[in-house]
């Protein structure tokens, strides 16, 4: 069982989580062709490299987004959306400081203080 | 004695001294059966150890020859030693305890272990070549058929026990910093090391006491390896940091270092951080002519019958050896009295003088450059047949002969390495030492000890404690850094294989596979490991491959003039050893779900039905008339008939008095905030913006593909404030829709799925305002609360309290009604209350399977049932819930492109005529509808409900059929023929939708 | 779930008609082998068992199971809900997954950056968190009061073998010290959806359980299940309550 980790609620196995496709973005609803609208939809990349994913937490109901390498299947690195400057170029607003998982020493110093 | 099995089996020989069998506890004795015979041994004994030291060396028969075989591993890592116990095949006799009273049979035998009638397969040998059931049952086509029953009997292992009671087994997740796989000298030393730097560290072990080689094993470098062992463990079990599992069997390794380990009748789910295999090396075996007679063992094998149990293994022995723990076997043997008359070293010479001067001291006559080629015996060894090594395999022309009743062998090792090639580890071939070598291993996967290549005691000990190291630093315990640990110990024989013309030169003893079989294999093309796998069936069996891998490997190598490393190994796979399917099917996680009034339905005899994980009512039947179980199914015509009557009954009764559902299995979405129209209105293909604030609006969700995926009902209960309901299995995928866009959106919206918040019921029939009069103040008049509209109100209850509700005026089933959702908790309460409010009015409930045949007969769908993964709104009419007024909603241009595109299907009602409702045939969900010109066979769509309906007085449905490219089956009259599961094709006729009240006056009373 | 674990619940027997708000799992609760259990009255006027029977205090050291279902709870999403739950004196949790208790016994659980559940101190028995606005126009805007009361289930697992038990049925740790007081876990246990707490209650190591409430009845048969191997079983609210 591969873990996941999530950036709200740690490391967990992976079957806690729903895959929601690549982060991309969509084509202009008003402009595009419909060639570029069915390639969005139909096509995926399917070459190596790191992917960008969006990755859902069932039991708490969190997106959040994951790079993993398409050859190792390695875990880079996941975070919030708020974090992402190619969703949210501008500087994050409300969710700018949004959680990070504490570590669990971490977890344990702040109680017992 | 000639040869030990030629003697009665008369209760318990002798045993060797102490300090020889570590495990017994001579105090305390077993006695059980073994082929109808008594067998008794002490407490600590196998199964196996017990036989042997009742002289039993013959355990099973081979799989295919029949042949007799015995101990081989004494370490439950063969096949030889399957046996079988009343309620459990495939024992291993060398693992189980024995104990008292068991009743131990051989299997795989047709009469008796003794006098097995299939030996004869033996002499037919030849008949029966490599592969032979693969191209002898091949053609002509159906053989197979004819020859299955025979083959599997004749193929099967053990019985299984048909009256077997269910016991309890279960699960359990465990967490540890490090877990060490395997106690020996490695393990030990690692455990002990990382738990000396801080971590909690889980040690497990497939025996029943710690110390792996520790305990049988004898070492050039080391005199007194049990004071080793008692201290080692001592320390390991008073250490705080260690937790020590015995008699566990680490069975795979998956993803992260997630181990399942069997223990008990648990199966541990454990999660390891670091993870340190220390599972050491497997024996290997020479392959020469009967080598499988029982008394050819290890030399391993040897040693822990001595050791462990106080056996000992015969009286006149040879040892065959190509490594120096061959001469340690020697002196082992000569120490406890048995006779060694040569030791043959496949070898030009001794590595270590010092161990030969013990041989030759201790009188053992030891022979350079020299290999048994034949065993020789029945039942049991009588004697070997010696020849000098000439080249690689090959020996010289004649040799000599010498009796003996113990042949001892160590070609080598090979590494165990099946775990560690689960994680991704490669193996290669280190040509100078003979020897497989792990490598590529993921990064917090670590390998120490005998496994890794380490030989001497020294070395090994040594690795465990640098895997330690490197566990600790990765996880940020220490800073020092690990070292690479040399040893220069080689163990294994270059080529200890050395083919005879007439065979029984086994290579796999599971599969009765000889070098001959292998080596054909290639010749008929099969070059790759893999091929000659699944041709030969190399390494299929229950000791999957942990002797014959190695041969195998060299010899396909050989034979395909490749290395042993291009060669490799099969691919070894989850799981390690048999894994009972109790311990998959042990405390197995199986949810349910229950709506608030479940127990009302149960209580008043409903014939429940799966819906997802809930449960829900189907029908009521009569009182006395529910069926459950096998004989409940729609395939029984008696239960059949009882629901077609059942849901006729509850369905005229709704279209003339009143009925009440259980409808809390909606999906219920809340959507709240000041973008909440706004957010309706990106997700849903309707326009929500202007949806008037206490009327609803129905609700198509629409996927990337234009696929009609989800229907609801929006509520506007405020301007900021939205409740929209959802499909029970769809609910889930809309709110993580919902979300998973407002991530990126941001709009300011509060998306809350209150699904099973709200328990919420269908009250339905012209009389449904009357009950519901009694209980609520809200203006339910035809113009206070229209058809459609929505209010939020209260549920009075007798006490004087009331419960907050919310009202819909729907339509699904086409009667005046009104849905009412209330919190969960007074779910029970308000059926209750509408039940007894309805009283007077006759109400009655009514079940899924009636409520699924009153939208029939109003045309409307469900999604998933009459909508499949190509659905369109064109296909299903429902353009006009279709806004082409907004910017944008979820899968809106999909859905512009689809629908602009030729369409050739589209759903229409259907109706069959009543000769052929009289012969009893009806269409069933699936059935295909064909185009008209039945000679062309063309399918034009497919039926997705069809029923009988009393109120029309007809069988009705709907289905999908031909339109635009695929002709037009659309306009009313047209007949549609539809291929029913028996084959026959029967007529029906398109009838405009719905069925029933077709001017929709019921719904708006 | 196979045969071998199955457990009916018993018909509807002797419970008050009065009783308009109902657990899942009142069934199980309304009889035992004992007899009848004794009932108490919360805040907001339903039944939570007050004591299964005389041996309560011995299995909740060891491992209880409390149906705290009726027992007053509530929660709070959106930008303005910290700011407005502090200005009522509640304490906020530094982080998300972490929970704090007020002073008078009530626990606030932080789920997200913008989440909160407040559950009621078995004390009081839900007075404080019963008062508390149920509906978006009694909050100020950003702050939507969420629907835990009915959504989800409340069982609270007590003793000192809490976390053995939650190791059978749960991939998260939750040993104590992997899962001091405070911890929150959002994770799956027997397969239902569940926000885990620990917490300290009356002395007792306790884990309360917020599950699917369709799902309650289920997870009721898999703790009872689970905590035999320690001699537990079910308790009434007493043993959370101070003397």
């Amino acid at each position: 069982m591969k873990i996941m980790p999530c950036p709200l609620n740690g490391p967990r196995n992976i079957s806690e989580f729903v895959y929601g496709g690549e982060v991309t973005s969509l084509p202009d609803v008003e402009t595009a062709p419909d060639k570029e609208w069915a390639e969005h939809t139909f096509y995926a990349y399917n070459g190596t490299g790191v992917a960008k994913e969006w990755w859902y937490h069932v039991a708490s109901g969190y997106w959040f987004i994951a790079e993993r390498h398409r050859v190792t299947d390695q875990i880079l690195r996941t975070y919030d959306p708020s974090e992402d400057r190619t969703l949210f170029p501008a500087a994050a607003t409300t969710d700018a400081a949004a959680a990070t998982q504490p570590s669990a020493e971490a977890v344990k110093e702040e109680i017992t203080e | 004695m000639s040869t030990a099995a030629s003697l009665p089996a008369s209760g318990q020989q002798s045993r060797l001294p102490e300090p020889m069998g570590l495990l017994l506890d001579r105090s305390q004795t077993v006695q059980f059966s073994f082929e109808g015979q008594t067998v008794s041994g002490y407490k600590g004994d196998t199964i196996g150890s017990a036989l042997l030291a009742n002289n039993f060396w013959m355990w099973s028969r081979s799989f295919k020859y029949h042949r007799p075989r015995g101990p081989l591993t004494m370490a439950g890592h063969d096949a030889n030693s399957l046996v079988q116990l009343p309620s459990e095949p495939n024992v291993l006799a060398d693992r189980m305890a024995a104990a008292s009273n068991m009743k131990v049979t051989g299997q795989n035998v047709n009469g008796t272990l003794a006098k097995d009638k299939d030996a004869i397969l033996g002499h037919f040998g030849r008949f029966m070549p490599v592969g032979f059931y693969y191209k002898a049952f091949y053609k002509p086509k159906g053989i197979w058929d004819k020859w299955e029953g025979f083959i599997r009997k004749k193929a099967g292992l053990g019985i299984a026990d048909l009256d077997f009671k269910p016991d309890y087994h279960d699960k359990q997740f465990l967490h540890h910093d490090v877990v060490v796989v395997g106690s020996g000298p490695a393990g030990l030393t690692a455990a002990l090391k990382a738990a000396d730097g801080g971590a909690d560290v889980l040690l497990l072990e497939e025996t029943s006491v710690l110390g792996g080689s520790l305990t049988y094993a004898a070492f050039e470098d080391l005199a007194d390896p049990e004071a080793l062992r008692l201290q080692l463990i001592q320390r390991v079990q008073d250490h705080a940091n260690i937790t020590v599992m015995t008699e566990s069997v680490c069975n795979a390794w998956f993803a992260d270092n997630w181990l399942p380990v069997l223990h008990g009748k648990r199966l541990y789910k454990v999660r390891a951080q670091e993870c340190i295999m220390a599972t050491g090396s497997y024996e290997q075996h020479v392959v020469f002519r009967g080598n499988d007679i029982p008394g050819v063992v290890m030399c391993s094998a040897a040693m822990r019958m001595m050791k462990l149990y106080a056996i000992k293994p015969g009286q006149s022995a040879v040892v065959l050896t190509g490594n120096d723990d061959g001469y340690l076997t020697a002196l082992a043997l000569h120490q406890q009295g048995v006779a060694v008359k040569t030791l043959l070293d496949m070898r030009p010479q001794a590595t270590s003088a010092v161990l030969l001067k013990q041989v030759e001291q201790a009188g053992i006559k030891v022979r350079f450059g020299h290999t048994v080629y034949e065993a020789l015996g029945k039942e049991h060894l009588e004697g070997v047949e010696i020849r000098a090594i000439t080249s690689k395999g090959e020996v010289a022309p004649v040799g000599e002969s010498m009796r003996c009743d113990l042949l001892c062998m160590s070609a080598g090792y090979m590494p165990a390495y099946q775990l560690l090639c689960q994680a991704g580890g490669q193996l290669s071939y280190d040509d100078e030492r003979a020897e497989f070598a792990i490598r590529n291993l993921p990064d917090h996967l670590h390998i120490a000890g005998s496994v890794n290549a380490k030989h001497s005691l020294k070395a090994v000990m040594a690795d465990g404690e640098q895997a330690a190291i490197k566990a600790l630093r990765l996880l940020g315990k220490t800073e020092e850094r690990e070292s690479d640990v040399s040893c220069g110990k080689v163990v294994n024989f270059e080529w200890p294989i050395f083919k005879h013309p007439k065979g029984k030169d086994f290579v796999d003893f599971d599969e009765d596979l000889q070098a001959k079989d292998i080596i054909n294999a290639t010749r008929m093309g099969y070059r790759d490991v893999q091929l000659v796998k699944r041709f030969s069936t190399v390494g299929m069996g229950p000791s999957q491959g942990r002797h014959s891998a190695l041969p195998t490997a060299r010899l396909v190598a050989k034979s395909t003039n490749r290395t042993v490393t291009e060669t490799g190994v099969t691919t070894a796979r989850p799981p390690l050893t048999p894994e009972k399917l109790s311990y998959m099917a042990g405390r197995n996680f199986d949810p349910y779900r229950q709506t608030a009034m479940h127990h009302r339905h149960v209580e008043l005899g409903a014939k429940m039905i799966p819906a997802g994980v809930w449960a829900r009512p189907g029908f009521y039947p009569p009182a006395g008339q529910l069926m459950t179980g096998p004989e409940g199914s729609p395939l029984n015509p008696v239960a059949r008939k009882i629901r077609n009557t059942a849901i006729e009954t509850e369905s005229l009764h709704v279209r003339s008095k009143v009925g009440l559902i259980d409808v809390s299995t909606l999906g219920g979405i809340e959507v709240r905030g000041p973008d909440a129209a706004e957010l309706m209105n990106r997700i849903y293909t309707f326009g929500f913006l202007k949806q008037p604030v206490g009327k609803t609006r129905y609700a198509i969700l629409t996927n990337d593909q234009g696929v009609v995926v989800d229907d609801g009902v929006s509520c506007r209960f405020a301007d900021d404030h939205f409740y929209v309901t959802a499909t029970t299995s769809g609910v889930d995928a809309v709110y993580r829709l919902m979300t998973f866009w407002n991530t990126q959106w941001r709009l300011q919206v509060d998306i809350t799925n209150v699904s099973a918040a709200f328990a919420a019921v269908n009250l339905a029939g012209p009389d449904s305002r009357k009950v519901l009069e009694q209980l609520t103040d809200i203006d339910l008049s035809k113009d206070g609360f229209p058809y459609l509209a929505c209010r939020e109100g209260s549920i009075k209850v007798p006490s004087g309290a009331t419960i907050p509700a919310r009202f819909l005026r729907v339509g699904f089933v086409g009667e005046l009604g009104y849905e009412i959702h209330v919190p969960s908790r007074y779910g029970e309460v308000l059926w209750d209350l509408l039940m007894n409010a309805g009283e007077g009015y006759g109400i009655k409930p009514f079940g899924v399977e009636t409520q699924r045949l009153l939208r029939l007969e109003k045309g409307h769908i469900i999604i998933s049932q009459d909508t499949d993964g190509m659905s369109h709104p064109g296909e299903l009419d429902l353009g006009w819930a279709i806004s082409n007024k907004k910017p944008y909603f979820n899968g809106m241009r999909a859905v512009d492109i689809v629908m602009k595109r030729p369409q050739s299907r589209k759903l229409v009602g259907f109706r069959l005529p009543a000769d052929v409702v009289a012969r009893g045939v009806k269409p069933e969900e699936g059935n295909i509808v064909l185009a008209e010109n039945l000679t062309a066979a063309d399918i034009t769509g497919n039926v997705t409900s069809c029923e009988y309906s009393p109120t029309v007085g007809a069988v009705i449905g709907m289905a999908y059929v031909g339109f635009g490219t695929k002709g037009n089956q659309t306009e009313p009259g047209t007949l549609i023929p539809i291929r029913v599961d028996s084959g026959e094709v029967v007529m029906a006729e398109v009838v405009e939708m719905p069925f029933f009240d077709k001017e929709q006056a019921r719904q708006d009373m | 779930m196979s045969e071998l674990y199955k457990t009916e619940q018993p018909a509807h027997v002797g419970w008050a008609e009065d009783e308009i708000a109902r657990s899942v799992n009142y069934r199980r609760l309304a009889k035992t082998a004992a007899g009848e259990p004794e009932m108490i009255k919360t805040a907001s006027g339903s039944s939570v068992v007050k004591r299964v029977d005389a041996n309560d205090a011995a299995r909740a050291q060891k491992a209880g199971v409390v149906e705290l279902t009726m027992l007053p709870r509530t929660g709070f999403r959106g930008n303005a809900t910290a700011e407005w739950l502090a200005g009522q004196e509640y304490p906020i949790p530094v982080r998300p997954n972490l929970a704090a208790a007020c002073a008078e016994g009530n626990w606030v659980l932080r789920l997200s950056q913008r989440e909160y559940w407040l559950l009621a101190n078995p004390n009081d028995l839900g007075k404080a968190i019963s008062e508390l606005p149920t509906s978006m126009t009694e909050t100020p805007a950003g702050c939507y009061p969420l629907f835990c009361m009915d959504s989800h289930a409340w069982l609270m697992l007590t003793g000192e073998h809490v976390g053995e038990v939650l190791s059978k049925l749960s991939a998260v740790d939750m040993r104590e010290q992997h899962f001091p007081l405070g911890s929150i876990a959002q994770t799956s246990i027997a397969r239902v959806n569940a926000v885990m707490v620990r917490q300290q209650i009356n002395g007792l190591p306790a884990i309360s359980i917020l599950c699917d409430v369709a799902s309650s009845d289920y997870l009721w048969t898999v703790l009872m299940d689970a905590v035999q191997e320690f001699d537990g079983g079910a308790v009434g609210i007493d043993v959370l309550r101070s003397a």
